[in-house]
């Protein structure tokens, strides 16, 4: 399934793969709200980018709360993360190129 | 499923909200997914809430979007879309009970949307103006307590003394006059008004302004203000209102402003110019005006009562008897205002209400015999391992469908039946215009249709509980709805004969009032109406010359017989009546009486029989002695015993032009001139050669020979040969007086409409019990037919289901018909409100129908085969 990279998506696959595990981290990593970042993870997972478990009962046990759903990149997922992000640096690598040739003008 | 259990309670209380979110949310989550959605939720909150994390509540508020999410990305039907897919499908298979279901709610949810909108519109809405609640109707009482309008002097001397009103406006009815002044001359519809009408109202104009404190009747220029209409109708809307002139009631008014397009009081009105420029209405004894005020801020009701009481007895000190008014009266505007059809509207209101009762009960008794027929179909689903939850879930979802068409149906329903009020009740109803379709009560509509339905809908999924074998289920289901059936039939036809008798009892009055003698002949009469331009015809004379040539132009009309006129016609609105007193009674024995200037023929063209006497003729001149012809119950109130033709009298209605004793030369017949219900009203004639100056307006009676045609093109072509700046307006004398039975119609015709749909619904309902009785004893039938039973019996046997709940009906609906006639007991008239032969009318109809109804399916025990029934068996 194919899956449109926007700003949201790529947020939230880069918090993943900075190591933000559950949703309500992901929220606080990216600053967006749980009715945005709740269907995003649906909607990436979907797309083959993610993928989810649930995590042990008995490391939850031990840190005395219940067992959480954590989110992990799949490779799919790291490659679409790389490929936003490379194309973002041409961007922004362009972008001011072209604002510092208009401001020596 | 959640394992929060190791969170601290206090964690608990604190994130129950969110929770409750969630959980609400999560059945919107497709039943594979819901359990795995809801643990993370909770799981993330928990955690948060083990870290005391406050703000919980924002965190959760994304789970609805998110479930709802989940649910519409499925590519497969879930759980609801398939079960709403099954039951359409369920109920197109039955094409004709889903028709039947849902016309029938949706006549009922439609007859109560629209009249609960028009009682919301007209009785409960605020009147249009700011602080409506503030604006107070102010009427007199007279010495016995009837009430009063109020005259001039009167308003004058209270409007200066009172302290609780910012100001009392005052008003005159409505007229119709000639106006110039746009591209052509127009008849306009023309209120007089108080200079401080607009300003107690709280309006003010579009353009231009409303009239000023100053702009009294001593101001040199006459002002008129215009309604949009007329604005853009007479000037094309230009804004250049200073020079536009408007030449009506004999002045030159200049416009000096236009009200805002939905501006209203109480009629539709074109023109509105200040009374107080005229000096004809200078009489105390002459209470013709409307009055309302607005309180002061701080005032109360109360307060502006016991203040108006004073003011009033102060007056009636200083006047004594020369003024009606002993005290006053005051009333919410909005409340008086509607106060002559509320009872009829309320009455209507619960009218609707029966006919959604039947409606009710009629789709109730069609989804039992539904039921029925499906219960077979259920029982062996429930044996083969359907849960009851899963059958309860398909019942309800298809009785939602059918509510929820029902209800759209009703919409439709409604818009159309809103249209016929407001055509039925234009001119009668006031405020129609504004009244909007109702939501909240469409929602109430759908929410008693929508119980209905589910109430009965689930029936067979609870008679189908528990496992037993399927014609066990089937006869038991028959066993326990055979009460609800009959009493279903109960209702509906008790519904029915109620409405049936109201509507009867109404025929009944129209009838008997249309029997009744108006005192004069109303058939193949035309009214020609003219108003006189005063510029044009300012003085008597000029007056009397256009109506001599108007009338000679008409008489000479092919096929008309007799020409008359009048100033105003009898029955019509705003009839003028004034005390009539004789040098012997004087004032204290006057008597009230109407006051008509007509023409010699007017009689003959009536079809007034003159008693004694003569009619007025061309003797009567200015310069002759004023003369004067009486009703006969008037010249025996005024002269009992004695010959009146010869004695003298005097009508305040005259005292503003000659103030002369009147000869009295003749005695004519009685006229219902007031209302249809009043017989023997007092009237007083005058020459129109010797009070030509009165009006400017005349009625022209045409009587025209049997079957003449084209009248009324003929008389628009004379009257332009006379005068083209003058227009006429032509019309059928019943045409006309229509106005006058609009009460009755009105009621008759919504009240009418109700019965019937109300008794075609009861005898529908009647035939399908008969028919599912007919279903459910085919066995029994069988057997008897086989034994050797004779067919009659078997035929009054089924029928008998129906009957007897149909008489119990028919005789508690004739009780309440009762209440209902109490209610509509203004609009009777010539029958009482327990009219034996109204409601025994009914009665028998509803049973002839009823047996009629009933016999078509119970016809079928007759084709019922021994062998068949042995056959099915099983």
């Amino acid at each position: 399934m194919q899956i449109r990279m926007t700003h949201i998506t790529a947020l939230v696959l880069r918090a993943i793969g900075d190591g933000y595990r559950y949703g309500f981290d992901i929220m606080d990593a990216t600053g967006l709200a749980s009715g945005t970042v709740y269907p995003a993870l649906r909607r990436i997972e979907r797309a083959g980018l993610l993928r989810s478990r649930w995590e042990a009962a008995t490391a939850a046990l031990d840190s005395g709360r219940p067992r959480r759903r954590l989110y992990e990149l799949t490779a799919e997922g790291r490659r679409s993360l790389a490929a936003a992000e490379s194309r973002l640096a041409d961007a922004r690598r362009f972008l001011s190129g072209r604002l510092a040739s208009e401001r020596g003008r | 499923m959640v394992g929060g259990g190791q969170a601290p309670r206090g964690g608990h209380r604190r994130g129950w909200l969110a929770r409750a979110i969630i959980l609400a949310s999560s059945f919107l989550v497709p039943r594979e997914e819901r359990d795995a959605w809801c643990e993370e939720w909770h799981a993330e909150l928990d955690t948060r809430l083990i870290e005391g994390e406050a703000g919980l509540l924002r965190r959760a508020s994304g789970a609805p979007l998110d479930a709802w999410l989940m649910r519409r990305r499925g590519v497969r039907m879930t759980g609801l879309g398939k079960d709403v897919r099954w039951a359409v499908r369920a109920l197109l298979r039955t094409p004709s009970f889903t028709l039947t279901a849902v016309c029938t709610l949706g006549l009922g949810a439609g007859a109560i949307t629209a009249l609960f909108s028009v009682v919301n519109g007209v009785l409960r809405q605020p009147l249009p103006y700011p602080e409506p609640d503030r604006l107070v109707r102010v009427e007199g009482a007279g010495s016995t307590g009837f009430r009063l309008q109020v005259s001039r002097p009167d308003w004058r001397d209270w409007n200066e003394a009172q302290t609780s009103f910012t100001g009392i406006a005052s008003y005159l009815p409505l007229t119709t006059e000639t106006a110039l002044g746009g591209s052509q001359p127009a008849r306009f519809r023309v209120r007089r008004v108080s200079a401080n009408f607009f300003d107690v109202l709280g309006v003010s104009a579009l353009r231009g302004r409303t009239f000023g404190e100053g702009e009294s009747g001593r101001s040199p220029t006459a002002a008129a203000v215009l309604s949009w209409g007329a604005w853009q109708r007479l000037y094309g809307g230009r804004s250049d209102l200073g020079t536009l002139r408007l030449d009506v009631l004999g002045e030159a008014h200049t416009v000096i402003g236009v009200m805002p397009r939905d501006f209203e009081f109480v009629e539709p009105t074109d023109v509105w110019v200040l009374h107080e420029r005229e000096a004809v209405w200078e009489v105390r004894f002459w209470p013709t005006f409307g009055a309302f005020a607005r309180l002061r801020p701080g005032s109360t009701m109360a307060m502006a009562a016991a203040d108006m009481n004073v003011v009033a007895g102060q007056g009636r000190k200083t006047w004594g008897d020369r003024t009606m008014a002993v005290s006053v009266v005051l009333s919410p505007l909005r409340e008086s205002m509607v106060a002559a059809v509320r009872g009829t509207l309320l009455t209507l209101f619960a009218a609707a209400g029966f006919v959604m009762l039947v409606a009710c009960a009629n789709v109730a008794s069609a989804l039992l015999a539904r039921g029925l027929a499906r219960a077979g179909d259920l029982a062996v689903r429930r044996a083969v391992g359907a849960t009851r939850g899963r059958l309860v879930r398909e019942l309800l979802i298809e009785s939602a469908m059918l509510a929820l068409a029902g209800g759209t149906a009703g919409m439709v329903v409604a818009r159309a039946g809103l249209a016929v009020v407001r055509v039925t009740g234009s001119g009668l109803v006031p405020r129609l215009d504004d009244v909007r379709l109702a939501g909240g009560v469409a929602l109430f509509a759908l929410l008693v249709s929508g119980m209905a339905t589910i109430l009965f809908g689930l029936a067979p999924a609870f008679a189908s509980s528990s496992v037993r074998s399927i014609s066990s289920t089937i006869r038991s289901i028959g066993r326990g709805r055979r009460t609800a059936w009959s009493g279903l039939v109960a209702v509906e036809v008790a519904a029915a004969t109620s409405l049936l008798v109201g509507t009867g009892l109404l025929v009944r009055s129209v009838m008997a009032i249309r029997g009744e003698s108006l005192g004069w002949n109303t058939r193949d009469a035309y009214v020609v109406e003219v108003s006189l331009p005063p510029s044009l015809y300012a003085d008597g004379p000029s007056r009397i010359r256009f109506e001599r040539r108007l009338h000679s132009e008409l008489a000479s009309v092919p096929g008309v017989t007799a020409v008359g006129a009048t100033t105003r016609l009898p029955l019509e609105p705003s009839q003028d009546g004034a005390p009539a007193y004789t040098p012997e009674t004087g004032w204290d024995n006057a008597v009230y009486s109407g006051f008509r200037v007509v023409d010699p023929t007017y009689f003959e063209a009536m079809g007034i029989p003159l008693i004694e006497g003569r009619t007025f003729d061309a003797s009567d001149t200015q310069d002759m002695p004023d003369v004067a012809i009486v009703t006969e119950s008037m010249a025996r109130k005024l002269w009992p015993g004695e010959d009146p033709i010869g004695k003298r009298v005097r009508h305040n209605h005259d005292l503003g032009n000659r103030n002369e004793w009147l000869t009295v030369v003749g005695v004519s017949g009685d006229v219902r001139h007031w209302a249809l219900e009043a017989g023997g009203q007092h009237e007083l004639y005058t020459p129109y050669t010797q009070r030509g100056e009165q009006s400017s307006t005349m009625m022209y009676i045409v009587r025209a020979a049997d079957g003449a045609r084209g009248i009324a093109s003929a008389v628009h072509d004379r009257a332009a040969r006379i005068d083209p700046q003058v227009p006429v307006s032509i019309r059928t004398m019943d045409d006309r007086l229509a106005v006058t039975y609009r009460n009755r119609t009105f009621a008759l015709v919504l009240l009418g409409a109700f019965a019937a749909v109300a008794a075609i619904l009861a005898l529908i309902g009647t035939a399908g019990v008969v028919s599912y009785a007919v279903e459910r004893r085919r066995r029994e039938i069988g057997i008897r037919v086989a034994l050797g039973a004779r067919p009659a019996r078997l035929l009054l046997g089924t029928q008998a289901s129906a009957l007897g709940p149909a008489i119990a009906g028919t005789a508690v609906g004739m009780l309440a018909a009762l209440f209902l006639a109490r209610a509509i007991s203004s609009l009777l008239w010539g029958v009482t409100t327990s009219d034996p032969i109204t409601q025994a009318g009914v009665a028998l109809m509803l049973v002839l129908a009823v047996s009629v109804a009933s016999a078509v399916p119970a016809l079928r025990t007759l084709r019922v085969q021994p062998a068949d029934v042995m056959r099915n068996e099983g």
